[in-house]
């Protein structure tokens, strides 16, 4: 029995089509729900629950899609050599620029451009390192110089895997070369002594707030801002106090969508969308709820008393740029390991 | 005056008294007052070390997310990476079967070839799978039985978006929905009389991938081609391609409702499955076919039912070769269906003597198999694990599946005309066989099955002046253990 090949292609086609045409209105009839996987640094974990559940409320009213975010936490130079080494991130939102470089630079997880793909070189929101003191100020710590004092015990993570660390040790290093006859020498030396007073490195900015508030190790930590308010917050302020230093260091942490993985996972229209949001009038206002300095004017005015101006180095101006930063101080042979030898 | 005396030098002598005293007080305040500091001191030493330990640990602990994690499980033994992306697993399966004919004739009416019941081994698998960085997937699966080697699966999937895979290598050709199910979750012994006419595994390229959340698959293979029902190990050199024409292989399959709020249609689903190639038989020097491209049907007991014209006047393939393959299941509670239809159009040519014959003939073939889970598990196209899995000395005792399948399989009417020089002999190849099957299924375990089959297969046609064919009857059994 012989068919036409037209008719049987046609008959082919047919079923195609019926197969599509009683399966294609019911898809497309709600998106399927879809998670995004944030790495980001230590202290972020309030601003980020914040900040997922108003996008994902915004996403599923503007596209019908359930989006849920799931958030990782650690040391930044510590997740972004997860992500690099295969933990499935679809962005990361990473405490300084040179740690989200690191997904370039190791699998081209991202374009070398990334940076410019968001406004502020995708730095959504900035912060700054303060000191966080025992109520009253015991050990009557004012400026840096303080911390290099004997008896003085110093709280900060460690830089190797820590960016709030790196920042904590930069902002040090800088206030050390301003003062009268400073020189990188002399911020060394000054740098070996606060370190000298460093009793125990925890891991991330998170790790060495539990060491200073909740185990009650030391008479200073060095802390992000947002960190900061947020330990006296929650502590009602009868056990600690911030101290802002004559000058510290404009801290910018980064987001970028991870290409490769938000690409394979399809993901990428949401997580760009994720970032975006961090731009918005919302989200520039969670930022400033939980104590990162917002880059919309507005808000920064309405949330003014809650940051202080002082004065603030950049890392281009103070130290070349992160790369510059990370050879001289942070890599293998850098100025850390000289001055840490514990 | 002594009374004034005593009030002058009062003050003094008390003085005197308590200077030893006073001194002896700041004495003690300073004792104390360093002995608090040093109190401070060793206690901010003592929670220094505290936390340090408490880091120790912390750090020990990441270690211990960061280490390769090994399992070995009933459901698996595999090395793979703290988040997974990485692994390789070590896999296995072995079907050792037991055949009983009722019946004493073969469909050509011959005896029953000696051996014929009898105890064999079905498939016995090693296999090692796993995926690399989260994007590769591979598969390697040899199969060791009936004393021969072959290479079963042999591919890898590189996984560049969940709707965009590329596969290379050996695999199962996308185009029948029983042959797609695996090996250990197929309900019946032997697949139906429709795989007769679906290619097996073939060898080539594939790209594919799972839309809107898995609800929309699609494939499209470039393959080197395997004839109905056949692997290319089939070929003579194994694997290696017996002509230099392509199959192409497509396949649409959708799960519409699977996350819809209708939960008795959730597991429905539906699909087409398609294939084309256009290819030519060789025959050598003496009239033989050295490549016919075409292949014989044999019965779920591997008795041969149907063949083309052999010799050195074969048929051979002649032309293209379309399969169309529209099919369903349909899944709630512990109740399964599974149907599928597939009709195959093949360009034929036969030279006998002066005679030269070509034609397109169309084989098709149907089935529905239906199961139930006695037991209550939750019926799927993946067989489900026993709710109470046997365990020695008490717990529970498996799951209890029952089966029921009818199957037909029709051969082209014009397969048989033109006497002597018809494409098949009537004598020995049936115009039809119809097939109704029963059985249970117990699995003791996740890894341990027992299956017993009754399979009852009637033929138009086959045997000598337009008679029908003997009747098989095969009670079969399988001892499935898979990991």
């Amino acid at each position: 029995m012989y068919i036409p090949i037209s008719r049987r292609l046609l008959l082919a086609f047919a079923a195609a089509v019926a197969t599509a045409g009683v399966t294609l209105p019911v898809l497309a009839a709600a998106p399927a729900p879809i998670t995004l996987l944030n790495v980001s640094y230590d202290p972020t974990r309030e601003l980020y629950e914040a900040v997922n559940k108003a996008f994902a409320a915004q996403w599923l009213k503007n596209t019908g899609q359930t989006v849920t975010i799931r958030q990782s936490h650690g040391g930044s130079g510590g997740q972004a050599r997860a992500v690099a080494n295969g933990l499935e991130a679809d962005v990361v939102t990473l405490a300084l620029a040179f740690d989200v470089d690191a997904l370039y630079k190791q699998g081209k997880l991202i374009p070398q451009d990334w940076s410019k793909r968001l406004a502020h070189n995708s730095a959504p929101y900035t912060s700054t390192i303060v000191f966080l003191v025992r109520k009253g100020n015991p050990k009557n710590i004012r400026d840096w110089g303080d911390l290099a004092r004997a008896g003085v015990s110093v709280i900060t993570p460690n830089p190797k895997t820590s960016g709030g660390a790196r920042w904590n040790y930069l902002a040090a290093w800088e206030w050390a070369r301003r003062q009268p006859g400073g020189s990188d020498a002399t911020a060394e030396a000054y740098v070996k002594k606060v370190y000298a007073n460093v009793p125990v490195l925890d891991s991330g900015a998170r790790g060495s707030t539990v060491t200073f508030v909740e185990r009650g190790i030391g008479d200073v930590l060095l802390a992000w801002e947002n960190e900061a308010l947020l330990a006296k917050k929650q502590n009602g302020g009868d056990k600690v106090e911030i101290v802002l230093p004559s000058v510290s260091i404009l801290a910018e942490p980064s987001v970028t969508v991870v290409d490769k993985v938000a690409s394979r996972r399809g993901t990428t229209k949401v997580a760009t969308a994720y970032l975006q949001f961090l731009y918005t009038r919302q989200g520039q206002e969670i930022a400033a709820q939980n104590g990162y300095r917002p880059r919309d004017a507005e808000i920064a005015a309405k949330y003014a008393a809650q940051f202080p101006k002082l004065p603030l180095v950049t890392i281009d101006e103070a130290f070349g740029g992160w790369d510059k930063a990370q050879a001289t101080h942070f890599a293998d042979r850098g100025s850390f390991d000289r001055i840490y030898t514990r | 005056m002594d009374r004034k005396l005593n009030h002058r030098w009062a003050p003094v002598v008390a003085g005197l008294l308590l200077a030893p005293l006073a001194a002896a007080q700041t004495t003690e305040t300073a004792d104390a007052a360093t002995l608090r500091a040093q109190i401070e001191e060793l206690d901010q030493k003592l929670k220094v070390l505290e936390r340090k330990i408490e880091l120790q640990n912390e750090t020990a602990a990441t270690a211990a997310t960061t280490a390769p994690v090994v399992r070995a499980g009933g459901d698996r033994f595999s090395l793979a990476n703290t988040n997974g992306s990485s692994f390789i697993r070590f896999r296995a399966v072995l079907n050792a079967d037991y055949r009983q004919f009722l019946n004493d004739l073969a469909p050509n009416g011959a005896p029953l070839a000696p051996g014929s019941n009898g105890f064999l081994l079905r498939q016995v698998r090693p296999i090692v799978e796993g995926t690399l960085g989260g994007f590769v997937d591979y598969r390697i699966m040899p199969d060791f039985a009936g004393g021969r080697t072959v290479l079963a699966d042999g591919y890898v999937v590189a996984r560049f978006k969940p709707w965009f895979a590329v596969t290379a290598g050996k695999f199962k050709s996308p185009l029948g929905l029983e042959r797609l199910q695996g090996d250990t979750d197929t309900r019946f012994l032997e697949r139906a009389l429709p795989d007769k006419l679906i290619p097996n595994r073939d060898v080539g390229v594939q790209l594919g991938g799972d839309l809107r959340g898995g609800r929309l698959t699609w494939q499209l293979a470039y393959l080197n081609g395997a004839p109905d029902g056949g692997s290319s190990d089939n070929n003579t050199s194994p694997d290696t391609d017996n002509n230099d024409d392509k199959d192409v292989v497509a396949r649409l399959f959708a799960l519409p409702f699977r996350d819809s709020q209708l939960f008795r249609l959730r597991g429905l689903g539906i699909g087409v499955g398609a294939s084309w190639v256009d290819s030519h038989g060789q025959l050598d020097a003496t009239g033989a076919a050295t490549q016919s491209l075409l292949t014989t049907y044999r019965t779920n007991g591997q008795q041969t039912f149907f063949s083309y014209r052999g010799g050195t006047t074969p048929t051979v393939a002649w032309g293209t070769r379309e399969r169309i393959s529209p099919q369903a299941y349909y899944y709630y509670g512990p109740f399964g269906l599974l149907t599928e239809y597939v009709t195959v159009k093949q360009d034929v040519r036969r030279v006998n003597g002066a005679t030269v014959r070509e034609d397109s003939l169309t084989n098709s073939a149907w089935q529905v198999a239906v199961s139930w889970f006695v037991t209550g598990e939750d019926n799927a196209y993946r067989v489900p694990a026993p709710k109470n899995p046997y365990v020695v000395r008490g717990g529970g005792w498996g799951s209890l599946e029952l089966t029921a399948r009818i199957a037909e399989l029709d051969v082209d009417d014009d397969s048989f005309t033109g006497g002597a020089n018809s494409f098949v002999n009537p004598v020995g190849s049936a115009s039809k066989a119809t097939a109704w099957t029963v059985g249970t299924n117990w699995g003791l375990t996740q890894n341990f099955k027992l299956l017993l089959n009754y399979e009852e297969t009637t033929f138009t046609g086959g045997a000598a002046g337009g008679a029908d064919a003997p009747t098989e009857k095969l009670l079969s059994t399988r001892f499935q253990f898979q990991y």
